[in-house]
């Protein structure tokens, strides 16, 4: 394990800071993405408090980014519960207002509508694999379900999003071809 | 396996290489497959290029948070000493706050010192207040008896006492002003080998100190025994008890007084105001010119003559019980002697022996589980907490 991990978990906290300082801006935009930007500063100090408190638990089989972003899935979870809010709703993560980059496949405001019909287990693994580029075993290990599952529900989640954007993709694909 | 089922895992990578390669090949021999790759792939590419952009606020606040010292770190050894006496010395004060023995010793500090009070205000009524008699250090008041004037001690003996050891077990002597009115009574119990003889000569001595026997009985069965009730001065009391210790073998004794002092001053009292009231009617009925009046008068007059003389008669009897005591005096045979217990097998002791040890451990074990369980609702609470507070912020001290 390394060092710095050690470190921290013996109790040293300028270890500890830099712990913090790596990996604080991928704890806050993760948790962002999840259940928007109010309550990602409080969801990211705890996820930080809960990691030094856990750290000499820390086993080092994951990474400890997809470790850290373990514990911030279940803070987003359980604050997301707490305030009654969908986790992950697309209007947190996908630039709002339509148009964009015409040379995207799709149009924003399409992506959103179709993202938004999506569950959230969906839009969740689709978060962690496309926007945070998780593989499927670090996804699986931050939702704290089998490799497998993830790769279901990716499969799923995208085949729903061809489907709503059916429309869209037909004279796409046609002109691409 | 369907090839379309992991077209998404191939697109991304993270298919086995035999799989992947399965895959590739149907994508060469499939068009419609490979739009649906080349789907995916753009879509992916759609969604990453459409994220919004996060802007990170907050690090700050985490770092100082991260990096701020524990709290036993800005105690110091000092600090965590000073904290841990603290502790230390507020669960003492909590523990003589909630102590319950406390009130107690408090109620009875309080009663001595009504007593003592009351003695002082007693002798302050006398102009030259002379004690009667010594009070030892040990002399304590019998609890559940209230009022100043109420005093009584008891001591009492399973077993015979030698003659040498009765000076232990002396009543205690009480601090008497002359002038105070005190009636006391004293209850002795004797063994004596010859009961009969014993009686007449506590009859003798009686007399021989001015009292003399208010009753007396005497049984005559396996084992005699008599009661006397003596009236003997209050002076010679103590005389009187002393003589009458050397009959036998004292196996109970006990003294009780009780100061009447108020209650014969308030019939004093009482007595004068109605002998005021007497004569004002004497001399109401002497001017009295009309015959209805007179009778009106010399009703009144009667029924005050009348609360006179009752009132006077209490008084002379508080005055013979103050000037005679009373003892109770029970005279018993010595009861026969028990033969000796046969001396047990050496197995049988220890058998025994190891049985009451079990038995006093699971008593002392009932005892403390009894303790733990009625204590609960205080220790749960703290323990919980404790553990809460540990499982919280253990580690970040």
């Amino acid at each position: 394990m390394d060092a710095l991990i050690q470190s921290a978990a013996k109790g040293d906290r300028n270890a500890f800071g830099k712990i913090v300082s790596e990996h604080y801006a991928s704890v806050y935009r993760f948790c962002a993405r999840r259940i928007g930007p109010e309550l990602a500063q409080d969801a990211a100090q705890e996820t930080f408090i809960t990691a030094q408190r856990s750290l000499r638990r820390f086993n080092g089989r994951s990474a400890l980014s997809t470790w850290l972003l373990g514990i911030a899935h279940n803070h987003c979870r359980n604050l997301a519960r707490k305030n009654r809010m969908e986790i992950c709703a697309s209007e947190l993560w996908i630039e709002q207002g339509a148009g964009g980059d015409e040379t995207q496949l799709v149009d924003r405001e399409a992506l959103r509508r179709a993202l938004s019909a999506l569950s959230p287990e969906h839009r969740e693994v689709v978060i962690l694999h496309e926007i945070e580029g998780l593989t499927y075993d670090e996804a699986a290990a931050v939702l704290g379900v089998p490799s497998g599952t993830v790769k279901s529900r990716l499969h799923h989640a995208f085949l729903n999003l061809r489907k709503s954007l059916c429309q869209d993709f037909e004279p796409k694909t046609e002109t691409a071809k | 396996m369907n090839v379309r089922d992991d077209l998404k895992a191939y697109v991304d990578g993270e298919l086995p290489q035999a799989r992947a390669e399965q895959v590739r090949q149907a994508l060469e021999a499939d068009p419609d497959l490979r739009a649906e790759a080349d789907f995916y792939r753009a879509l992916g590419s759609s969604i990453r290029a459409h994220a919004a952009e996060v802007q990170v606020v907050g690090a700050d606040r985490a770092m100082e948070r991260a990096t701020r010292p524990g709290l036993l770190s800005r105690l110091g050894r000092r600090g965590l000493v000073a904290s841990g006496l603290t502790a230390v010395l507020a669960l003492i004060a909590l523990g003589v706050v909630l102590d319950p023995s406390r009130s107690h010793q408090e109620a009875v500090s309080m009663d001595r010192a009504m007593d003592k009070e009351a003695e002082q205000s007693a002798v302050a009524s006398s102009p030259a207040p002379a004690y009667s008699e010594q009070a030892p250090a040990s002399s304590e008041r019998a609890p559940g008896r209230g009022g100043a004037g109420s005093m009584q001690e008891e001591r009492f003996r399973a077993k015979s006492l030698d003659a040498g050891a009765r000076d232990e077990m002396e009543p205690s002597r009480l601090i008497v002003p002359d002038d105070a009115m005190i009636i006391r009574t004293a209850a002795l119990r004797l063994e004596a080998p010859d009961v009969p003889a014993a009686h007449r000569r506590a009859t003798q001595v009686a007399s021989s100190v001015g009292g003399y026997v208010e009753a007396s009985q005497i049984y005559q069965s396996a084992r005699a025994e008599s009661s006397l009730t003596l009236r003997v001065p209050v002076r010679k009391l103590e005389e009187a008890l002393e003589r009458l210790r050397e009959l036998g073998r004292v196996s109970f004794e006990t003294s009780d007084s009780e100061d009447v002092t108020g209650q014969h001053a308030d019939i004093g009292a009482r007595l004068k105001a109605l002998r005021a009231e007497e004569q004002g009617y004497v001399e109401m009925l002497s001017s009295s010119r009309r015959v209805s009046d007179s009778l009106e008068i010399r009703s009144r007059l009667g029924n005050v003559r009348q609360t006179i003389e009752s009132l006077e008669s209490q008084q002379a009897a508080l005055k013979d019980r103050a000037a005679m005591s009373k003892i109770e005096l029970t005279l018993t045979t010595p009861p026969p002697a028990q033969p000796k217990p046969v001396s047990q097998a050496w197995n049988e002791e220890a058998w025994n022996s190891a049985v009451a040890g079990v038995s006093s451990a699971g008593r002392s074990i009932a005892r403390a589980l009894i303790f733990v369980f009625v204590y609960l609702p205080i220790w749960a609470p703290v323990f919980v907490g404790f553990a809460w507070a540990w499982r919280r912020w253990g580690p970040l001290l």
